[in-house]
Formats: C-alpha cells, structure tokens, sequence
C-alpha cells in the first residue's frame, strides 16, 4: 500500500478530476476510479523512487509545524529553494511530509481482521439449512 | 528558458507515469466492463488538464503530436506556415490550441480569394481561445448525438466544408456534413443526465478575423462546458486569456455574447479516499496563478509540498529537514527532488 500522499499534487489532482468527470458522466464506477488512484499511488512512488535523482536545498524560517498520524505538516516563510541550476523563492510554503520509516513498517504488516463472537451468531444461523 | 534540469525531468516523468498508470489500469477497466475508449478519454482528460494547469512545459499530449501529424499530412505545404504560428504561439502562451477531444484541425484555404469559408488560423484560435474545458460529455451534447459518442472532430476542409468527424464509444466514426449554413449559431443544449446532472453545453461562435473579411464567412465553432467538480464551480466570462486550472471556464471574446446558462451547483462529489497526506483545502490554492504580491499577505500560497521524511531534527528552535521523493509546486510550476535537505528557524 503505496503512500496517498501524492494525490494532492498536480499530477494527482488531475487524475481525481478526471476521474471525477467520468464518474460524473457515468462512464466509470467510484471503485474503478479508486482502484486507479491506488494504481496511481503505486506508479508515482515508485517513479519518484527510482527515476528522480536531484538535490534540492531550502532554507526559511518556519512559522508552524504539526505531527500527526505520523505526517508531518510544516509552514515555512519565505524560502529559497536552490537547485543546481536555479534558485526559487516563495513568501510561503506548505510542507506535508509522511514519516518514511514509520509507515514503511506499518504498511508491510499482515492483517488480522477479527469478528466478534456475538456477529458470527447471525452468520452462522444462516447457513444451517 | 534558463531551467535546463527540470523542464526536462518533469515532463519526462509525468508522461512516464501517466502510461504506467494507463497501462495498469487497463486490465481493470476490461474486468469492470469498460470498454477501452472511456480508458482514452482518461488518459486525454487527464493530459489536458496537466497542460492547462501550466504546472509544467512544454507537455504535449500525444493525440496533439498525432493531431500535429495529421495535419502535416493532409496539407503540407499551407499547413508549414501555418505551424510556425501555431508553435510559436504554443510555447510562450502554452494554451491549449488543440484540445484532444475537440479538435479542430484547420486547414488554410486559399485564403486570398473570396473563399466561402474562413478558416481561422490556429494563432488566431490560440488569442480567442482560453483554457478551456472540455469533457466528452459536452462535445457529445452539443451535436446532439446519442449518448456513447464521445469526441469530436471538425475539419474545415480546403473547399470550405464544415465535416465533423466524430468518434463515437465503440470506435466507429462517423462523418457529419451539416449544412453550408455560413455562419453558425450559438446552441445552448443543455442535457439532462440521469443522475439530474446538468451539464449545460454552450457553442460559441468566433469572431471572424480581423483583416477586413467580411463577417458572413464561416466561423469554428468551440462547444465548451460548465464543469461540476468537487466543491468548485467557476463561471468566468472574459475577454483576456486568464488561466485558471482545471475548472469551468466560459471564454467571451469581445464580439459576441455567450448564451451561458447559469451555473447550476451539485452536491459536491466526494472521490478522494485518502488516509495520510490529506491537506487542507488551502492546499489548493497552490494551483491558481499567484503572481500577485499584493495580495499575498495572509491567504495564499506560493508553494507546496509533498514529500517523505528521512529525518527531522530540531535543536532549540532550530529545525533541520531531510526529505526524500518529493514533489513541488512553487509560483505555479512543478518541481521535484529526490532529496531535500533544508534549515529553518522557528
């Protein structure tokens, strides 16, 4: 299960629109569409992953920062983004970040799902004709 | 263009993605029963609004580079002028002159004579035309055509006939000659879907050209769609090509009225299924050009980030980032790194 975290970007916004526009006219299924965005998740990291190689530096003053759900929030002011071939600067930055390793982990880890006993009763008394 | 190492990667990636994504999901749509041109108007749904959002250069859907050929064939020798205009207006503006679902493949006449038909270059096209938005839906709804066909094509052949060349869902094409009426009215079809969607269509008609031809020529004719996405609705009549990502826009150019329906507001449709990740809706904003300084106090933002944590470290207030894998979007335009490394003070 491949982060979602990159859905909200250009990339991804533009395929949920999409998808949304098909759904809308009917063409496709909300689950098609969300086993696409799950396909997409998969692609992007793994894109990300293997076909980027560069080297961003940044330096700002950071206005607020938040942790939750092993995602890190961060809001920095104005920043200079330096590239090798270029400088960036912006008044203000949104930063989200997932905890790589932490999720890694979490991820890769089996699933117990477990049905309480009262639940299976109904279950049960179902199949015996 | 001074970005050399990033003009080239994103795209690149984008499109790398794109078809991996297509491809995977192919076998999905043929499971779920959805046949493969829906799997097309996806992909070119998809590509159109990367190219609208002006996050990233020089991106040409392939059914533009196709188009592109096309053209070329049919009419090599006028069509060579007229390239020249059409790149050179499609690279500094990056408006979309072509859009793959409603294409328009104009093919000069021999202008000089009192042809029946104008034929509007495609530089001239690119000045009326703005981003604008097209969905199957609305192309399909403005002919007037059975539900299932989906893009549409028109061709104002050398002679001045108006063909459109429609693709309907399962493959088949089907070539419509309308009657020579010289100039072409504006319809406002609006169609009522099942679901009591209305996606009201609005067919606007260009301003003859400028160059003293007289108004009674033949005009193209540019169905375009008032977008019910998310909780954005966008009604934007103007005379000046103002890009605004991905959503509904109604272009006006100074000499006619557009017959725009009102925009009729929906119940908002819900896709995202996100756990980790979701920002706040301010994160949208990061789209819309902002080139304002003035007004970038206290609302909107410059950029954004997504990204993976290698390491976050904080010493007093002194924080130090190391990000992996990350995307970018800063003043508008598409950035990535696969490693970040930056300081802050809090």
């Amino acid at each position: 299960m491949a982060y979602q975290l990159y859905r909200n970007t250009t990339l991804g916004n533009s395929l949920q629109e999409s998808l949304d526009e098909l759904i809308q006219s009917q063409q496709i299924t909300p689950q098609l569409a969300l086993q696409v965005l799950l396909q997409f998740d998969k692609a992007i990291n793994s894109a990300l992953a293997q076909r980027v190689r560069n080297r961003v530096n940044f330096r700002g003053s950071l206005n607020t920062y938040r942790f939750c759900d092993n995602v890190w929030t961060f809001v920095l002011n104005d920043v200079e983004f330096r590239e090798v071939t270029e400088l960036i600067k912006v008044d203000k930055v949104k930063i989200v970040a997932c905890d790589g390793k932490m999720d890694e982990k979490i991820a890769n880890q089996p699933y117990l799902l477990a049905v309480a006993p009262e639940e299976l009763a109904p279950l049960t008394a179902q199949c015996s004709n | 263009m001074a970005n050399s190492a990033n003009t080239n990667t994103v795209p690149k990636l984008y499109r790398s993605v794109i078809e991996d994504v297509i491809n995977d999901v192919r076998d999905i749509f043929l499971d779920d029963g959805v046949d493969e041109q829906v799997l097309m108007e996806l992909k070119t749904l998809w590509e159109n609004k990367l190219m609208q959002s002006r996050a990233v250069d020089g991106f040409h859907s392939e059914e533009q580079q196709l188009l592109l050929q096309v053209q070329q064939q049919h009419q090599p020798q006028q069509q060579q002028h007229h390239h020249h205009h059409h790149h050179q207006q499609a690279q500094p503006q990056q408006t979309v002159p072509q859009q793959a679902q409603t294409q328009q493949v104009l093919i000069p006449a021999s202008q000089q004579a009192a042809a029946p038909q104008v034929i509007v270059p495609d530089s001239k096209l690119i000045q009326h035309m703005n981003a604008s938005n097209m969905s199957a839906a609305a192309t399909a709804a403005t002919l007037a055509l059975p539900a299932g066909v989906t893009p549409v094509q028109q061709i104002l052949t050398n002679s001045g006939q108006l063909l459109q060349v429609v693709r309907a869902a399962n493959g088949a094409q089907y070539i419509f000659q309308p009657q020579q009426s010289v100039v072409l009215q504006q319809q406002v079809i609006p169609q009522m879907q099942p679901g009591g969607v209305q996606a009201p269509v609005i067919q606007q008609v260009l301003a003859p050209l400028p160059g003293g031809i007289s108004p009674q020529t033949g005009v193209i004719i540019q169905p375009q769609q008032i977008l019910f996405t998310g909780n954005k609705t966008q009604v934007i009549p103007t005379t000046v090509a103002t890009p605004t990502p991905a959503q509904a826009q109604i272009t006006a150019t100074g000499q006619q009225q557009p017959q725009a329906q009102p925009a009729q507001q929906q119940a908002p449709l819900v896709l995202q299924v996100d756990g980790t990740g979701d920002t706040s809706s301010e994160e949208d904003e990061d789209e819309e050009e902002d080139y304002d300084d003035d007004e970038e106090e206290d609302k909107e933002k410059d950029g954004a980030e997504d990204g993976q944590v290698e390491e976050i470290h904080r010493s007093k207030n002194k924080w130090k980032f190391h990000l992996k894998d990350g995307i970018m979007n800063l003043n508008g335009r598409d950035y990535i790194f696969s490693k970040a490394i930056g300081d802050a003070e809090w």
